[in-house]
């Protein structure tokens, strides 16, 4: 095949001004009246495969981080980091197929690895999704060992517990927290004036989200297997606290930054609302739980858990509810912001304004 | 003008310094050839639109002018009182000597002819018992129209001219009329016009066609300033001024103003008549019409005057001009069509040809089938249900059929009516009680088979056959060709002498193929003509009807077609050319000729009017007509001041300056002495069905010779009918094609306009509480009809006389077949016709409007 | 001669579209496109809306009158058409005019969908074109989202890949002109090597502006009107003479190149991993004993 050829450089020769232009380039500034049957952009293809996807990717990210940050930086608790394998290799899992079945042809998954596009949002997260895949593999094959399930003395459980283990967490970490955030960035990627309007800040959100929904979920279960210590907990909690409070902080900032967008001002006090319930319930409410635990609240004096010695472990049953709940809202927050940021751009490709505004913002006011 | 056609081409169209489109949607309907609009457009022509609603025409257009349907005869009558009375008009000699050396502006009319102003909208000749004129007085001074019977003459008044009677029937005696080259004389034809229009008055054009008078004078304006020796302007219409009552009298309109504005025969000029489908210019030509032969020969008819060939010939050819030489057109059509049994004993078969009772047209007919008179029918090609008017009277008439064979491409309504038609689902029809025996065969389509198109523009252009027709898909020349043989088979023994056409028809193409397909080149053969033989061996084609001769040596099956064939098939032809004349780009009728009567584009003196306008003009040097590439329509080598020969028969007979040969004189008609039946010259009558009155007639408010049918099933509404006051018209849409055969079964077609709609004003719909895609059912007494309604701002109130007039359009392409449906438009529309050639009134009537769905009877009321 | 390694496109001349829809069938048949079958819309004489998975060619339909156009504003008395191009007949307000565009895929030099798509599926042809390999798509419609004219989309109810315009590549290849542009009576749609389009585009421009028309081009990087700007796709191989501002027309003013936000929104995100990632590590490493 001939090599495209260089692209033509538009250039013009000037065309001089005539009076007339002037005058009717003043006709043209009034507003037009017939609205044109269809938005001018399309809306994204995604069903709800995809928000849920974010999310279980989100998750996996975040349990990554669990597992490399307990390894590395904690006590080393074989459980946490073993339940944070578990979760970052299986919702992984779950998000890919759903990734997949949202394909128009699932069966042609494998052509997002004919080509690296450096460019494209999609192809580098199909990388990043793909190496990121043989990372947790590698952690769940090194979990299997240690839990005896690939023979009894299997020397590769002593390397997972040992420098290999580290090493494999946090030579996949960056891998991890990619595929926690390029979801983000995949939607600022777009034509949606919505999300490409939170470059800056659709990219760190889903991150922070990531690692939030992770921990939770860490936490969650843990907590149902009857692992989770109060020192992990205050541990997770900690972290939990922080990736929240980005979570807020962003998701306000991003707002912010959508505020003068006619969908934005158009929105349904439904979709306020539900946005409304995300942050308050999904997101600040466990902030504030989170924020208890990590200070130790609920967990006794110092001096009565050293009493109760080995029992430290069981705890009191309304803190461990109260555990979950913080847990589930962080994880339910999570995933309803993944759905309320896709809704929005979906409305926001909907309506022309957006697309008007988004590209001449000075003068948007009155078109439409 | 006398001919069936354009008299000049599309691409002629780039040339004009302003196009006047009215009475047709240019854009919509004839895509292809308005290009040459938007080339005139782009070299700086103005472009008018004059049409009751803003269509995709407007939109191109440089002005659009917005009129009440059914007053273009004000429009343009006002029109030529403008100009006549312009200064432009009078200062410009050019004028005066275009129009008094090639119209009969100066011949004297009869010194009794009294005009409608003084009879209050008749003119004089009325015969009120027999509801018809005796047009004696509308002759020229010392004239009179004459008959032949049985070899002797008598005056053509004593004749009752019913629809029997051809227009050019007879002729005229008192040789050349007299003449006031000064055309100051009061009762010279210049002065009568004058008189005539007077009253057409910008003011009274803003009265009757609801324009306002400013907007009037711009039109007329433009047209003044680009007519001229050095610009000329055209004039394009097509069913938007036909389908009236009032309809031949509006061409009539425009072809006077075109001869006072000298633009007729000349480049940029003319009046294009845009033709329907791709070839009904074709099929007048070699006619499926029941009054015509090939080549516009009349049928005879059964009165007397058509008794004898001798008496024929007389009668349809009298009056010089290319006519006079019918006998040798007649004779070789007989000899084509019967051969060797065609002898100068029999007259040539002349007695074996068919003739003529009445008014057989489509709305007789179906009026007549409608009361049981008629057995069977074969629709090939036609879908009335939708597209004939009152379609659910001629559903209903097709219910009453013992027969009925439908050749077309797809299961259409009127192959269904006995099935789905809205009259079956009300429980008004009920299919078991319907005799009629449908045959639905299916026919090939243009790509599946062989033959020629002429277009608009009389040019003949053959197609080839792309792929083999599926199943048992057979071709028009097929079904024809096998069932004349059939039926020769079946009439061969018989005695009966009104069996003798069908045993004497020579039937003697040659087939091909599995199927005998009839080979079409033989066809196109014939209507060329060839010498007579027994078989094709020995035939030779001929190259101009010049050759045709009257004593059985030549055969022609369409004497204007002649030279189509001569050496080689020229409709085959594909030589581009300058994409101008092009004229080795297949074969226009008559020998090739692009543009008619172009000796008018020379000056008397056979000088060209202008450089910039010329086309046609004498050279000394070699004592012929020459041009820039066009054939002169004119004998080549008569002199620009030839006298002419008065005692002579036809063109020999014509001056050297009388460029309308098949006129009796060689001029053209500013006032017509004969040929229309309902007056010498147009006047504004109001349409049949009109929500106001007449301001100029009190009495006679519409055309008196009004076709109508007071048959059961047709109701009429009355004028200013309070129950009806909306003006309703009906046109196309680009997206579809007339009564959807082709287009509604077509899903890419069908998904542009998928459904019936009804255009109207915003102003309106808000009045009658209709919503923009909300149904809407429209009324009048012969039934109603469900549509979405469009609401567009394209259509708005127009003031008339003081009053605000609400028009209303409906496209009538929808059926209840196909993938495209609705309501039926012509549900709506009276059977009505104008006198001359019986064509309905399909673009005004009155109706209601009520939102809502129709009632499921479908009953008027 | 349609030549390899040489730009084509379209420049389409909105002021002499009758809105026959010829281009609209024209494409649907050489492509043999299915129908989409909508009911009346009511939008003018525009049921098909927009382009579509199936719909790869759309005219569209702009009615302005007077009083809507104009707002508060009588209607003119004088009303003509916006087409007055011919400067030999008094040019007054455009107050009353019916407009059409054909719109179509933009092949824009830098193709948002193109830099987009994972699979590799979109690529410049040899006659600068962009083109979506069906034998490659994945139907994962990121194209879909990234480009700024909503061409291109996913066929969801049939094989689940992205279509568009194809510039009619397979004709092309033959040295045939597209479909469409065939089909169009008025030339509206000229087909033609890009700097060859350039040049005459800018005649007419210069034309129409002479006459008092304002006409501007859109879809160049040379900017002709001062509130529209494509520079940042590097200008489109198929641009448009327009009348009224490009909204009017549904296109964008200033599309724009969605590709460059991926690199702003990495660094974002990595700084904000990395933070994330210390107070993780702080927060684990604070229970250490
Ligand atoms: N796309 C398409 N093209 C076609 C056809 C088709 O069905 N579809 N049909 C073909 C055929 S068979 C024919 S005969 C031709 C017809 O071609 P046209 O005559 O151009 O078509 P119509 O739309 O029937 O009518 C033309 C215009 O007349 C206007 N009109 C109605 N009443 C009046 C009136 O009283 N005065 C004036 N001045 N205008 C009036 C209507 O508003 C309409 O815009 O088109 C041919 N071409
Ligand atoms: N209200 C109203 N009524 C009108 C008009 C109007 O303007 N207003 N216009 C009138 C005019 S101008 C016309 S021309 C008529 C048209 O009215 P019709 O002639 O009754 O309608 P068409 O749909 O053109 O019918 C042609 C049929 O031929 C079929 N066909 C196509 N190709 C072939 C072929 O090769 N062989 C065979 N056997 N069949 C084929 C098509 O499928 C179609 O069904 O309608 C008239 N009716
Ligand atoms: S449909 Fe045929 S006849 Fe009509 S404009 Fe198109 S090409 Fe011409
Ligand atoms: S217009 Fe859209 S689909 Fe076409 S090349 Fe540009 S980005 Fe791609
Ligand atoms: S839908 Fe197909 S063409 Fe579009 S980005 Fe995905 S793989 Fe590429
Ligand atoms: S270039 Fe071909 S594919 Fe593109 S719109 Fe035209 S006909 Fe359709
Ligand atoms: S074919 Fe040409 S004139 Fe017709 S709608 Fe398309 S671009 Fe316009
Ligand atoms: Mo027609």
């Amino acid at each position: 095949m001939t090599q495209p050829p260089a692209p033509v450089r538009h250039q013009l020769r000037p065309v001089e001004t005539l009076p007339a232009e002037r005058e009717s380039r003043e006709l043209r500034r009034r507003p037009p009246q017939s609205t044109p049957p269809a938005p001018p952009i399309k809306p994204a293809t995604w069903e709800w495969y995809i928000p849920i996807y974010f999310w279980l990717g989100g998750i996996s990210a975040g349990a990554w981080l669990v597992a490399a940050a307990e390894d590395v930086a904690g006590e080393g608790d074989r459980a946490v980091i073993g339940t944070a394998r578990y979760i970052a290799v299986g919702s992984l899992l779950g998000g890919t197929g759903l990734l997949i079945a949202d394909l128009g042809r699932p069966d042609r998954f494998l052509n997002m690895l004919r080509i690296v596009r450096p460019r494209s949002a999609m192809s580098l997260g199909s990388w990043g999704l793909t190496a990121y895949g043989g990372v947790t593999a590698a952690g769940a094959l090194l979990q299997a060992a240690e839990d005896g399930l690939l023979g009894r003395r299997s020397s590769l459980a002593r390397m997972s517990r040992g420098w290999v283990g580290r090493g494999v967490h946090l030579g996949g970490l960056p891998l991890a927290l990619f595929v926690g955030g390029y979801t983000g960035v995949l939607l600022a990627s777009t034509s949606t004036p919505s999300w490409s309007r939170r470059t800056g800040t659709l990219g760190p959100l889903f991150l922070s989200s990531a690692v939030s929904s992770g921990v939770a979920a860490v936490a969650t279960a843990l907590e149902l297997r009857g692992r989770l210590g109060p020192r992990v907990q205050r541990r997770l909690a900690r972290a939990e606290a922080v990736a929240l409070s980005a979570e807020l902080l962003l998701a306000l900032r991003g707002r912010a930054h959508v505020a003068d967008l006619a969908s934005t001002r158009a929105e349904p006090l439904s979709d306020r609302a539900a946005r409304a319930l995300t942050l308050g319930a999904g997101v600040a409410l466990p902030l504030m739980l989170e924020g208890g635990f990590a200070r130790g609240w609920g967990n006794g004096t110092e001096r009565r858990r050293k009493r109760r010695g080995r029992l430290a472990l069981r705890q009191r049953p309304s803190r461990r509810k109260l555990g979950l709940v913080a847990s589930g809202l962080a994880l339910a927050g999570a995933l309803a912001l993944r759905f309320l940021t896709t809704r929005e751009g979906i409305r926001s490709a909907r309506t022309p304004a957006d697309t008007w505004r988004a590209t001449r913002p000075d003068e948007a006011e009155g078109i439409y | 003008m006398g001919r069936g056609g354009a008299t000049t081409f599309q691409m002629d169209l780039a040339n004009a310094d302003c196009i006047l489109i009215m009475g047709s949607n240019f854009a919509e309907c004839h895509p292809v050839g308005f290009r040459f609009v938007m080339r005139a457009r782009e070299r700086g022509a103005a472009i008018i639109h004059v049409d009751p609603r803003f269509t995709r025409t407007s939109a191109a257009a440089t002005s659009y002018v917005q009129v009440r349907a059914g007053t273009d005869i004000a429009f343009l009558g006002g029109l030529i009182n403008y100009v006549v009375n312009s200064e432009r008009w009078r200062d410009d000699p050019f004028f005066r000597e275009y129009v008094s050396h090639y119209t009969n502006a100066a011949d004297l009319v009869h010194r009794d002819f009294q005009d409608v102003a003084e009879l209050g909208g008749l003119f004089s000749g009325w015969e009120p018992e027999e509801g018809c004129y005796d047009g004696e007085t509308w002759q020229y001074e010392g004239h009179c129209r004459v008959v032949q019977v049985d070899g002797k003459k008598q005056p053509i008044s004593g004749l009752k001219s019913g629809q029997a009677l051809g227009p050019r029937a007879g002729s005229t005696s008192g040789g050349p009329p007299k003449r006031d080259d000064s055309l100051e004389h009061p009762r010279c034809v210049f002065q009568v016009l004058k008189r005539h229009f007077a009253a057409y008055t910008p003011e009274m054009v803003e009265q009757v066609c609801g324009v306002p008078r400013e907007r009037f004078v711009k039109v007329a304006q433009s047209l003044l300033r680009n007519s001229g020796r050095e610009r000329t302007s055209a004039i394009a219409y097509a069913v938007g001024w036909t389908q009236h009552t009032t309809g031949p009298q509006i061409i009539a309109s425009a072809a006077i103003l075109q001869l006072l504005l000298g633009n007729i025969g000349r480049p940029g000029g003319g009046i294009q008549a845009l033709r329907g489908h791709a070839t009904i210019q074709g099929s007048t030509d070699i006619p499926t019409l029941y009054d015509l032969l090939p080549g516009y020969l009349h049928m005879p008819s059964s009165m007397k005057i058509d008794d004898t060939l001798e008496d024929y010939v007389k009668n349809e050819g009298g009056d010089g001009g290319v006519w006079a030489n019918t006998r040798q057109y007649l004779v070789s059509l007989l000899k084509a069509y019967f051969g060797d049994a065609a002898t100068a004993e029999n007259e040539f078969g002349y007695q074996l040809l068919p003739r003529i009772t009445g008014d057989h047209s489509h709305l007789p007919m179906f009026v007549k089938m409608h009361e049981g008179q008629v057995d069977g029918l074969f629709l090939m090609g036609q879908n009335p249900a939708v597209g004939g008017q009152n379609a659910g009277y001629q559903r209903e008439a097709l219910a009453r059929l013992k027969w009925l064979v439908v050749r077309d491409i797809f299961p259409i309504e009127s192959a269904t009516f006995w099935a789905n038609s809205p009259e079956v689902r009300s429980g008004k029809l009920r299919p078991e009680e319907i005799a009629t025996e449908v045959f639905l065969l299916p026919g090939a389509t243009v790509a599946e088979k062989e033959g020629s198109f002429t277009n608009t523009q009389r040019l003949v252009q053959y197609h080839e056959k792309a792929v083999d027709p599926p199943g048992d898909a057979r071709s028009e020349a097929w079904f024809m060709y096998h069932l004349g043989e059939r039926l020769k088979r079946h009439y061969a023994g018989s005695t009966d002498p009104k069996d003798r056409p069908i045993q004497a028809l020579t039937w003697d193409y040659p087939t091909e193929g599995p199927h005998r397909e009839p080979v079409v080149d033989y066809i196109v053969r014939e209507i060329n003509g060839y010498t007579w033989a027994p078989t094709w061996d020995a035939r030779n084609q001929l190259v101009s009807y010049k050759q045709l001769e009257a004593d059985g040596s030549t055969a022609c099956g369409c004497w204007i077609y002649c030279g189509l064939h001569g050496g080689q098939n020229y409709a085959r032809r594909r030589e581009k050319g300058d994409g101008y004349l092009s004229t080795r780009w297949a074969w226009s009728w008559p020998s090739n000729i692009r543009m008619l009567y172009n000796r008018c584009s020379a000056d008397p003196a056979g000088r060209p009017w202008s450089e910039r306008k010329k086309y046609v003009w004498w050279d000394e040097a070699s004592g012929r007509w020459t041009g820039i590439g066009d054939r002169p329509d004119f004998p080549a080598d008569k002199r620009p001041d030839d006298p002419g020969d008065p005692a002579e028969r036809g063109l020999a007979r014509l001056a050297g300056d009388s460029p309308f040969i098949l006129k009796p004189w060689g001029k053209a008609w500013l006032f017509f002495p004969f040929g229309m039946k309902d007056g010498p010259m147009p006047t504004h009558y109001e349409p049949w069905e009109t929500p106001v009155h007449n301001l100029l007639y009190e009495k006679q408010e519409r055309n008196p010779m009004t076709q109508r049918w007071d048959v059961p099933g047709n109701p009429y509404h009355r004028i200013a009918d309070p129950d009806y006051p909306y003006v309703l018209t009906t046109y196309r849409l680009t997206e579809h094609h007339t009564a959807g055969g082709m287009t509604r079964f077509n899903s890419w077609l069908s998904e542009l306009q998928p459904e019936a709609f009804v255009e109207l004003s915003p102003e309106l719909a808000g009045e009658l509480g209709i919503e923009n895609t909300g149904w809407v059912t429209v009324t009048t007494a012969r039934g109603e009809a469900e549509a979405r309604a469009l609401v567009t701002r394209r259509l708005r109130p127009l003031t008339v006389a003081g009053e605000t007039v609400h028009q209303v359009g409906f496209p009538w392409h929808f059926g209840y077949e196909g993938l495209a449906r609705g309501g039926i438009a012509n549900d709506l529309i009276p059977l009505v016709a104008d006198p001359n050639v019986t064509i309905h009134e399909g673009k005004v009537l009155t109706c209601n409007l009520r939102p809502g769905r129709a009632r499921a009877d479908g009953s008027a009321r | 001669m349609i030549t390899p390694g040489r730009a084509y496109g379209f420049f389409t001349d909105t002021t002499v579209c009758i809105g026959c829809k010829a281009c609209e069938v024209a494409c649907k048949q050489w492509n043999q496109l299915p129908a989409d079958g909508r009911e009346l819309t009511g939008h003018s004489y525009d049921n098909t809306c927009e382009l579509s998975a199936t719909t790869w060619r759309h005219v569209a339909f702009i009615e302005q009158f007077d009083r809507d156009r104009f707002e508060g504003l009588e209607p003119p008395a004088m009303v003509e058409p916006w087409g007055n191009l011919t400067g030999s007949e008094e040019w007054s307000l455009p107050g009353q005019r019916w407009i059409f565009m054909s719109d179509v895929c933009k092949h824009c030099v830098s193709a948002p969908c193109l830099e987009a798509c994972p699979t590799g599926s979109i690529f410049r042809t040899e006659f600068d074109s962009v083109f979506i390999q069906q034998d490659v798509c994945n139907g994962c419609g990121y194209c879909v989202a990234a480009c700024p004219f909503g061409v291109v989309d996913v066929d969801k109810e049939g094989d689940g890949k992205a279509h568009k315009c194809t510039l009619c590549y397979d004709r092309l290849k033959d040295d045939m002109q597209p479909a469409c542009a065939k089909a169009c009576p008025t030339e509206s749609i000229r087909f033609g090597p890009v700097d060859e389009l350039l040049d005459r585009a800018t005649d007419r421009v210069r034309e129409l502006r002479q006459r008092g028309i304002p006409a501007y081009l859109y879809g160049t990087d040379g900017v002709m009107e001062e509130d529209c700007d494509t520079s940042q796709l590097d200008g489109l191989n198929c641009f448009f003479l327009l009348l009224d501002r490009p909204e009017v027309y549904n296109l964008p003013p200033v599309p724009a190149r969605p590709s460059v936000n991926t690199g702003r929104g990495l660094l974002a995100t990595t700084v904000a991993a990395l933070g994330l990632t210390a107070a993780a590590f702080l927060a684990f490493a604070s229970d250490r004993t």
